[in-house]
Parts: C-alpha cells; sequence; structure tokens
C-alpha cells in the first residue's frame, strides 16, 4: 500500500516539476479571520499575489488565534502542530503580521531557516529588535493613535475628557500602558479616563455615563473581563447604538459603523504592499535587500453622518481627508429621475422645435416658435441638412468678436451657416477650421454632436455646440456662447501664478544677494591676480611662458565660472513661462545647491548633497522646479541658523521610488510647531520677519502644476523634513 | 608667506603671484590645514580669506595666537562686510582688502606686514637680551633692583632689608654694573621696557 503511494506520489510530481513548480507562499496571521481588519489583509494580499504573479502560486493563511487562546501551552502546541503540518512541503515565502512574530522566528529557524521571512510589526522598536539575517526583513505599519487624538481634539476643541477604551485580552493587556501614554501625551491639557479590564455591559455603561464633553478612543476589544471573545468591531456598534460621546479608532474596518474618523490604518492597502514585497522575493530576492522602513497606509478618513451628528464643519478636517457616507443630496437621490425629466424636457424642446417648423411651413404660424427659440439662452440656429439656417434667434451682441464673420447673416432665416464659416476658414480665420469639420460632421451624420472651443478676435472665445437632429431630411441644432470671460479668467489666475513665482525668485534671489556677489568675487579677485602676474612676468626676461599660458587658461576658466553664476541668476529672474522640457532632476538640483552654497557657508551651516547615482529625468518648467528646491532649502538655512556652530545641517537628497522622483531637504533647525506646520503652506503665512511668506505657498502650487506633491513634517529629535515628489519622465 | 584660501583657484593665483614676486609660499586650501602645520618661525605673513568652511577668518585669526604664531595677518573678503572688517582690524589684522583687488594693494599691504613683524621681532630681541642680562642677577641684587626703581635711598633699603647701608651701596653698583647703566634714570627705563 505504502510502495503504491509513494509511486503515485511521484507519478503525479513528474509532470509538474517538469514544468513550472508551484510557489507557495505561507501567511501568518495572530487573530481569527472573523476579525475584520485580519480579513482584508489577508482578502487583499491572497488577491494581490495570485492576480500579479506570472506562473502558478498558492497562498497558504494559518490564523493563530493568539488573541483569543493566548497561552504558552497553545503556542507549544501550535509549534507542534505546523511542525506536523508543512514538514513535507517547503514554502518559498513566508510573511507574519504583527504579534504572531516571535513565534514564527522561532517556527522559521526549526522548520525553514533558509525561507525569506518578512515581518510586518506595530513599530519601530520591535522592527529594530529583530535579529540582522538575510532570510528577514521587519517592516512596521503604525497605528497612529497620538495624532488621531490630536485631530480629534482639533474637529472638537470643546472636549475635557479623552476616554481609551482596551479590551482584556492578553495581548490588550500587555499594549495598555504603552498606548495609554500615546494617548496622555497626545492631550496633556485634557482629563484621561481609562476604561480597560471591563465587561461587555459595565463597558456599556460606563460609555452611556460619560460626560458630553468627551471623546472615546476605541482601539480594540476583542476580549472582555469575563473571558468573552468579541470582535472590535461588534462592540464598537453596541457602543454607538446605547448612546457615546463621539468615538475615534484608527482602523479603517470601523469606518462607517459609528466612529467619526481617524488616521485609519487601511489593511486592504496594506495587504497589496506586503503582497508585493512578497512577490519580489519569489523571483528570488533575499528578504533582507527589500527597502526597510514604515508601510505609508493610513489614511485620513471621516464619517459624513457622524461629522454632522457631531457638528463638526468639514472646513476643520485637516487636508487630504475622505469623507465617506455622505447623505445623498436631492440631486443624489433623485439623479436618475430627475435626469430622464430633463431629458424628456429637451427632446421634447426639440420635437415641439420641429413641430413648430413644420406648423410654420404648413401653416404659417409662427408666433410660438420664436418665443421658444428667443427664450434660449446663447445663440440658437437650426440648420437644415446643407446647413442653412431654417430658424435661430437674433444674434446677441455679445457676438462682436467674431469679426470677419459676417454674424448678421448667421442668425436670419436663409443664412448661410456652415457657408459662413467654411468662408472665414477659406480666408484665413484657422481657428474656426475645427468648427467647419464639426459642422460638417454633424450634418453628414458621421457625428451625433460634439462641442468646439475656437479663438475669436481680440482675445475673444467662443464655444459652438452642435447637435444632429434625428429626422429623415436631417438637420442640426447649434448654439454658439462667448465664454471669453471664463476663459480670460483661467488666464489670469495663471498670469497671476507666473506673476507671484516670479516675485519670490527675485526675493529669494535678493536674499541671496550678498553670497552671489561673494561667488562672483571670487573669479573676479583670481583672474585680476592672474592678469596683474601675467603682465609684470612679461616685463622680465626671459620670460616663463608655460607659466603665461597657465594662467591664461586659469583666467579663461574663471571667466566661464563667473558668466555661469551670471546665467543661472538670470534664468531664475527669468519672468514669464519657458516651455515644458526634459530636464535631469539631479541637475537641477545640483545647480542650486551651487548657487547657495556660499550662504550656507557664510552661515556656518553645511549643506550635504545626496544626490541619486543615475540621473533622474522629469518633464516639466526647470526653472520653476529649481525655484521649488531653492525655497526649501534657503529654508532650511534660515532654520538652522539659531542653532550653536557646529550643529548647523541641512541635507539634499534626491532619490528614485516607485516611479516618482524624490527630493528630501532635511534640517536640524528649530524645528515646527504643530500650529506652524498646519499653516504653513498658507499664502502670507510666514515665521520670519522678513518674509513674504509665499515660498511654500507658490512651490506647492508649482508642484501641482507638475502633478507633484510638498509635504512638511516634524522629525522626532528636532528640525523639519520637507518632501517633494514627481512623476518620473 | 602663508596663504590660506578655499578657493581653489584664487589660491592658485596668489600662489603664482607670490612665486613670481619671489616670496617663499606656503598654501592651504583648508584652514585646519594651517592649523595642522604649526607655528612659522621665520619672519613672514598670514594672507586669509575672511569667508571659509568650518573656521571663518576670525576664528581662525583667533586659533592661530592661541597657537603662537606671531606673523601678522592680511585679511582678504569676497563681500566687504564692514563689521566683520572692523572686528578683524581690533584683533590685529593689518589689512582689509574688499575682492577683486589689485596686486599692487595686496603687496603694499604685504611689505607693511612684513615690515611689522620684522619691527617686532626687532623688539622682542632686544628684550629678549635684556631678559637675559637681568636674570645674571643674584636674588639679592634683584630686590635692590627693584628697591632702587622704586625711588628708595640706600638708607631705607637698608633698613627694609635688615643689611648695612655699606652691602647695600655695593649690591647696587654691582646691578649698575651687570646691566650696563650707568644712572638710576636709565635703570628705570630699562626696567620699564622688562
Amino acid at each position: 500500500m505504502r510502495f503504491l503511494g509513494v509511486l503515485f506520489v511521484l507519478l503525479t510530481a513528474l509532470p509538474l516539476a517538469a514544468a513550472e513548480r508551484v510557489k507557495t507562499v505561507l501567511l501568518f496571521v495572530p487573530e481569527d479571520v472573523t476579525v475584520p481588519s485580519i480579513s482584508d489583509f489577508a482578502r487583499s494580499f491572497r488577491r494581490t499575489v495570485l492576480s500579479e504573479w506570472s506562473g502558478p502560486v498558492t497562498v497558504n493563511i494559518e490564523y493563530l488565534d493568539m488573541a483569543w487562546f493566548g497561552s504558552a501551552g497553545y503556542e507549544r502546541a501550535l509549534r507542534d502542530f505546523y511542525l506536523v503540518k508543512h514538514r513535507t512541503q517547503r514554502p518559498d515565502a513566508l510573511v507574519v503580521f504583527a504579534d504572531a512574530t516571535p513565534f514564527l522566528l522561532k517556527l522559521q529557524r526549526e522548520l525553514w531557516p533558509e525561507v525569506p521571512l518578512i515581518s510586518i510589526l506595530n513599530d519601530e522598536f520591535l522592527a529594530e529588535a529583530l535579529p540582522r539575517s538575510p532570510y528577514l526583513r521587519g517592516n512596521w505599519a503604525d497605528l497612529d493613535v497620538p495624532g488621531t487624538v490630536k485631530m480629534a481634539l482639533r474637529l472638537l476643541p470643546e472636549t475635557r475628557h479623552v476616554v481609551l477604551v482596551l479590551g482584556s485580552s492578553q495581548r490588550e493587556v500587555e499594549a495598555w500602558s504603552f498606548v495609554e501614554q500615546e494617548v496622555r501625551s497626545a492631550a496633556p491639557d485634557r482629563e484621561f479616563i481609562g476604561l480597560t479590564g471591563l465587561t461587555l455591559e459595565e463597558l456599556l455603561r460606563r460609555v452611556h455615563e460619560l460626560p458630553e464633553d468627551s471623546v472615546v478612543l476605541l482601539i480594540g476589544f476583542m476580549q472582555d473581563a469575563k473571558g468573552q471573545s468579541l470582535i472590535s468591531r461588534d462592540v464598537l456598534q453596541l457602543l454607538h447604538a446605547n448612546g457615546s460621546p463621539p468615538i475615534f479608532s484608527v482602523h479603517e474596518t470601523m469606518l462607517g459603523k459609528g466612529i467619526v474618523g481617524g488616521l485609519l490604518m487601511d489593511y486592504e492597502m496594506l495587504g497589496q504592499q506586503v503582497a508585493r514585497r512578497t512577490l519580489r522575493l519569489l523571483k528570488g530576492e533575499l528578504a533582507s535587500s527589500l527597502p526597510p522602513g514604515p508601510f505609508d497606509t493610513n489614511l485620513i478618513a471621516f464619517d459624513a453622518r457622524e461629522l454632522k451628528r457631531w457638528r463638526i464643519p468639514e472646513s476643520r478636517l485637516p487636508p487630504g481627508s475622505v469623507v465617506h457616507f455622505r447623505e445623498p443630496g436631492l440631486w443624489e437621490r433623485y439623479h436618475w429621475p430627475v435626469t430622464g425629466v430633463l431629458v424628456a424636457g429637451l427632446v421634447q424642446a426639440v420635437l415641439i422645435v420641429v413641430l413648430l417648423l413644420e406648423r410654420r411651413r404648413r401653416m404659417g404660424a409662427q408666433r410660438l416658435n420664436l418665443a421658444v427659440l428667443d427664450s434660449l439662452p446663447g445663440s440658437v440656429a437650426i440648420l437644415d441638412g446643407n446647413g442653412v439656417v431654417l430658424r435661430a434667434n437674433p444674434a446677441s451682441s455679445r457676438l462682436e468678436g467674431l469679426g470677419a464673420l459676417r454674424v448678421e447673416s448667421l442668425f436670419v432665416s436663409g443664412g448661410p451657416y456652415l457657408e459662413a464659416f467654411s468662408e472665414a476658414a477659406r480666408t484665413g480665420l484657422s481657428e474656426v477650421v475645427p468648427v467647419v469639420s464639426l459642422l460638417q460632421d454633424v450634418l453628414a451624420g458621421r457625428a451625433r454632436e460634439g462641442v468646439v472651443e475656437f479663438r475669436g478676435l481680440l482675445d475673444t472665445w467662443f464655444e459652438l455646440r452642435a447637435r444632429r437632429l434625428e429626422l429623415p431630411e436631417g438637420g442640426a441644432v447649434v448654439s454658439l456662447v462667448d465664454v471669453s470671460p471664463r476663459r480670460r479668467a483661467e488666464m489670469e489666475a495663471r498670469q497671476a501664478r507666473d506673476e507671484r513665482a516670479h516675485l519670490e525668485r527675485v526675493a529669494a534671489v535678493g536674499e541671496l544677494g550678498v553670497s552671489i556677489a561673494h561667488e562672483l568675487n571670487q573669479p573676479l579677485a583670481a583672474i585680476l591676480t592672474n592678469a596683474e602676474t601675467a603682465q609684470r612676468l612679461l616685463q622680465r626676461s626671459p620670460t616663463d611662458f608655460p607659466l603665461l599660458r597657465e594662467m591664461l587658461q586659469d583666467i579663461i576658466a574663471d571667466d566661464k565660472r563667473a558668466g555661469e553664476v551670471i546665467r543661472h541668476m538670470r534664468a531664475l529672474l527669468k519672468k514669464g513661462e519657458s516651455p515644458l522640457a526634459s530636464h535631469d532632476f539631479n541637475e537641477l538640483v545640483r545647480q542650486v545647491t551651487r548657487l547657495v552654497g556660499n550662504d550656507a557657508q557664510l552661515r556656518g551651516a553645511t549643506l550635504t548633497l545626496q544626490l541619486a547615482e543615475s540621473p533622474l529625468p522629469v518633464k516639466g518648467d526647470g526653472v520653476q522646479l529649481q525655484q521649488v528646491a531653492l525655497n526649501l532649502i534657503v529654508n532650511a538655512l534660515d532654520a538652522v541658523s539659531q542653532c550653536p556652530p557646529g550643529e548647523r545641517q541641512v541635507w539634499v537628497r534626491t532619490r528614485r521610488v516607485e516611479g516618482l522622483v524624490e527630493l528630501v531637504v532635511e534640517d536640524t533647525g528649530v524645528g515646527l510647531s504643530e500650529e506652524v506646520l498646519e499653516r504653513i503652506f498658507e499664502p502670507f503665512f510666514t515665521t520670519r520677519p522678513e518674509g513674504l511668506g509665499m515660498g511654500l505657498a507658490i512651490s506647492r502650487s508649482i508642484l501641482e502644476v507638475h502633478q507633484g506633491r510638498l509635504q512638511g513634517e516634524r522629525l522626532p529629535d528636532r528640525g523639519a523634513r520637507f518632501r517633494c515628489t514627481l512623476p518620473l519622465a | 608667506m602663508f596663504v590660506v584660501d578655499d578657493d581653489p583657484s584664487v589660491l592658485r593665483s596668489l600662489e603664482r603671484m607670490f612665486q613670481v614676486e619671489g616670496y617663499v609660499v606656503e598654501s592651504f586650501a583648508h584652514p585646519r590645514h594651517l592649523l595642522a602645520r604649526g607655528p612659522g618661525q621665520r619672519p613672514g605673513c598670514v594672507v586669509m580669506d575672511l569667508r571659509m568652511p568650518e573656521l571663518n577668518g576670525l576664528e581662525l585669526q583667533e586659533a592661530l595666537r592661541r597657537e603662537g604664531w606671531k606673523q601678522p595677518i592680511v585679511f582678504i573678503s569676497g563681500h566687504g562686510d564692514v563689521p566683520v572688517a572692523v572686528q578683524a582690524m581690533k584683533a590685529g589684522a593689518v589689512d582689509f582688502l574688499p575682492k577683486p583687488f589689485s596686486t599692487e594693494d595686496l603687496l603694499a599691504a604685504v611689505e607693511r606686514a612684513l615690515a611689522q613683524d620684522r619691527a617686532a621681532r626687532a623688539v622682542e630681541e632686544e628684550r629678549e637680551a635684556l631678559r637675559a642680562r637681568f636674570s645674571t642677577l643674584s636674588p639679592r641684587e634683584r630686590q635692590v633692583c627693584e628697591l632702587v626703581t622704586q625711588g628708595l635711598l640706600n638708607k631705607q633699603i637698608a633698613a627694609m632689608l635688615g643689611t648695612a647701608e655699606q652691602t647695600v651701596r655695593l649690591q647696587r653698583s654691582r646691578v649698575m654694573e651687570k646691566l650696563a647703566v650707568d644712572s638710576v634714570a636709565e635703570l628705570v627705563r630699562l626696567m620699564e621696557r622688562l
């Protein structure tokens, strides 16, 4: 029997081995599958691995269920169980989530010493504590408790009590003191209430009796004091239904079940990111070559119903917030019926017009027909199949920018509408060429409808819409609207932005004036000395020609260097838009640092440049991008000028991250307070007495035009970090 | 001639110019290199940029003095910040030339500095000789010498030291002899210079 079994295994295994071997990924999660965050994570992990791996792959998930059954004996038994279960099958990659890590490290040592393992931990300290090994990479995904508390207080500034709710499972008990500390330090001037070690009934009662000016932070409630296993999300729903002050949390899975919102861990996104790294392991990469550091999977999200219930205006939400569960407005709620009515109305209107035309032809009745057309906004004409006007409302006087186009002929019956445009196109008004082709397409039945925006005389803009009449004899309804005001506003906005950017550049270059003078005086001094020495040398005999040649070469080199400085300065001062072009971002940044290098020295600061090794191609306005870099670096230099000498450090780094180009400017300066950080991108906000306060606002809008982003953050120790990203060209 | 400038092309041009003019030049691209070299012994002059990495000119000036450098300093600078110049001159700099400067001006400043150095060295040498002479006095003779310069009479000195007036007179004439002075007035002037 046994022999037969082995034979069977061999026979079935052979063809598989000849083809591609099925890869196996083993995912260990600490909780039960019914925990929502875990199921989100596991589902998205599995889906991403399966859909993005080119060959055959299996994802096995082991739910360790440690929250509800956490004991040393249970762990031993689990170990024995997996020892037996996976003895014969060697996985290709291991992934472990949070608290299951210590257990899995033991398992890896015993069973699969050379199978790569990714561990997703709760914080940086745990990741740092992992042993170093080529087969292990620890990343972390922070639950941002302090951030959520601070945000809750910002949304509800009247709050006097901050309430922390945590369950009684082994792990929750262990986490308590750390989380308590985090909450207390994020809300130092509010009263702290800790709700832990309670039964579910007690919890419901205590929360119900909380003072009105409280906010509740529900981190988790996996088990109550009686040992009853629970799903935190169900507990949340009970609390909400039973009457509770506003509740915040840090899990995205809670959104929509009664929390107001928070900095929420998106477990689906996390699963996706972890899966992508796992795929790299499957391709044969070492675990240690995977990127270290945190996963950035926290969202700022809110529940619109809760915001409304607690009267929190959306203007208080931080930028980048996402609001879900909006109460549908009239339009959203009756979207389809309203559209239906409108469409029906429109069809009816067209029908009426057509019928009226018919009627006019037969009966000569005109009055109603005219009234309908006249009441339409814009200049509307109904054309027959040849593009001749059947009927039109009187041409509005606002169409005068059409110049050579004889407007009066466009809006009278029998007017040669199509012909007039064709004529204009032929005689040089090239802007109307697309209008002609649209009209021809619609009249010939090649298109049902279309819109063309075109330029008239004297800075005027028009929009022409044509829609085919579904009649046997063809024809079209055409409307012509003057859209110059809108276009002009758009252009003015753009001009204003360029103007402001230019101003800011002038100010920045002005601030750098002293440093630029120094930069120019260096080569000038060398040139003068060399030239005068050469003069003296020429008066002697024998003349030392090799030395003379050397000096002349130096003079030329220094002259070029001075020219270069002036060229850069002029480029920065140049007004107006330079065309979008390809640039090496490294080179742009290097030029800027050359310009400010001296300024840094004057302030006794060390400017450290760490550029990516390969070029970073970007597309955009080089001068404006340099302005962003200049602004960030000058700000950093300003920030460190308060520090004692020797501690004035500024780092400028560029690198390539996942299809993006990143510039990071970091300093050891005074740092940013929470208030400053919030307002830093507002126009005219500045912390410097002589500052314009436009630098960061403009930098951000420049980056927006380039599809980039700019963020500022406080560093844990001191100083600030600004990070800007741009798409790779 | 010691030249310090962090700008390589300025440094090279100065080095060349001084060589052509016949000076012995040592040049340094970083203030730390000059400090590491140790104080120069021969008469000379330091030409340095006011604005350099890590140590600026003023700090270097201070550090050189501490290390025992005696050579005068001529500052050159890429921008004319007057307050720093004033500070440098107060701290003993011979001159301050804004870049770009004419070679003539620099050479003139350097010559002034060298003259100053030479004069200072001459004074120092003379003082050294005096000190040598003074050191040949016995302890008792030094006491007598000091009391004489304070303007006391032999009698008073004898009373203070508890010896005979005769002895004091003898010691006093030995002092005059060893220090090679002829009158009390001369002795007083000499002691002042010490």
